[in-house]
């Protein structure tokens, strides 16, 4: 354990998108996220542990619904009524969330994590404080490639 | 609800009574699992939290449970006891009271705070020289994170580098 003095203040300013999965609340850039879709049905499960789809034929949507820790969920939880695709190079998957916020020409205190928690190639790096709540910074990429690491 | 540690929680304990001349330094003595023992530098510990709200920090290391609003901060709340065994207690007890610590991350620097779990006993003690012992051997983290370690009704206590807990993980 290195002493390191990183916990320094920048600011997160532009178009974000803030999504929530029970406790865990993220914001990602607004260009990291497709458009919220309102979903009606609970989605099936697949063949694939930890996924699930939805919709049919064109309209066919794998969805990964996340734990407060981020890891792909076996089961797919009550209150999760919308869903995003998140894109990234060239991985896309769609996510099912309990609220889908977009925020326009935000501005957010940017809050490095303490030492103590800054592991290399983690997917948070920082979090922002918004309305009393902590929103945790981070990227679809990183959303995507955590998940997936958790699912058969 | 939070205690603030500027007084002893159950009044200075000395053990080394029998040695009353000994110089004596006071010291935090945290039960972080039942009957093993950690210290802190009394003036490194500043606060005792009554089951703080703990916001869950995916990525983050397995020994760390996630970030706690502390005084218009975010801290840092570490599990001693999963960072010394190097995994996660099956039946560890839930979070509740937690001891917040200062830290310096460089002599000059400016103070820094963390927390850790405190589920069992905390209180202040006096300690002499005389205490000193060998390192525990049930961790090879000891050497690493141990400023000095002293005997205390038969445990080898460590005293705890807080700079090197709440530094960057290696």
């Amino acid at each position: 354990m290195r002493p390191d003095a990183s916990n320094h203040l920048r600011r997160a300013t532009g178009n974000f998108v803030l999504l929530r999965a029970d406790s865990l609340r993220l914001l990602l850039p607004q260009q990291d996220v497709g458009a919220a879709e309102y979903i009606e049905r609970q989605p099936r499960p697949t063949d694939v542990p930890n996924l699930f789809e939805y919709g049919e034929g064109d309209g066919l949507r794998h969805v990964i619904a996340l734990s407060e820790q981020m890891r792909a969920l076996a089961t797919f939880p009550g209150g999760r009524f919308v869903i995003t695709k998140l894109a990234a190079d060239d991985a896309e998957l769609s996510f099912a969330w309990n609220e889908v916020r977009v925020l326009i020409d935000a501005d957010f205190e940017r809050h490095a994590l303490p030492a103590a928690m800054q592991v290399p190639g983690a997917p948070i790096e920082a979090y922002v404080e918004r309305d009393g709540e902590l929103v945790l910074c981070t990227t679809a990429a990183h959303v995507i490639s955590y998940a997936a690491a958790t699912m058969g | 609800m939070e205690f603030e540690l500027t007084q002893p929680i159950d009044g200075p304990q000395s053990h080394v009574e029998a040695v009353s001349d000994e110089p004596r330094a006071p010291a935090r003595l945290l039960e972080y699992k039942r009957g093993c023992f950690v210290a802190f530098p009394a003036h490194a510990t500043i606060g005792l939290i009554d089951s703080p709200t703990v916001v869950a920090v995916p990525g983050a290391p397995y020994y760390c449970l996630g970030l706690m609003a502390w005084q218009g901060r975010q801290l840092p709340l570490l599990d001693l006891n999963t960072l010394l065994r190097a995994y996660p207690e099956k039946d560890a007890p839930p979070t509740g009271h937690v001891l917040v610590l200062a830290y310096q991350s460089a002599p000059g620097q400016p103070l820094q705070y963390g927390a850790v779990c405190a589920p069992w006993l905390v209180r202040m003690i006096e300690v002499a020289d005389s205490q000193q012992c060998e390192l525990p051997a049930d961790s090879d983290l000891w050497p690493w994170v141990s400023l000095a370690c002293f005997d205390y009704e038969g445990h080898a206590v460590p005293v705890l580098d807080t700079s090197r807990i709440f530094g960057s993980p290696q």
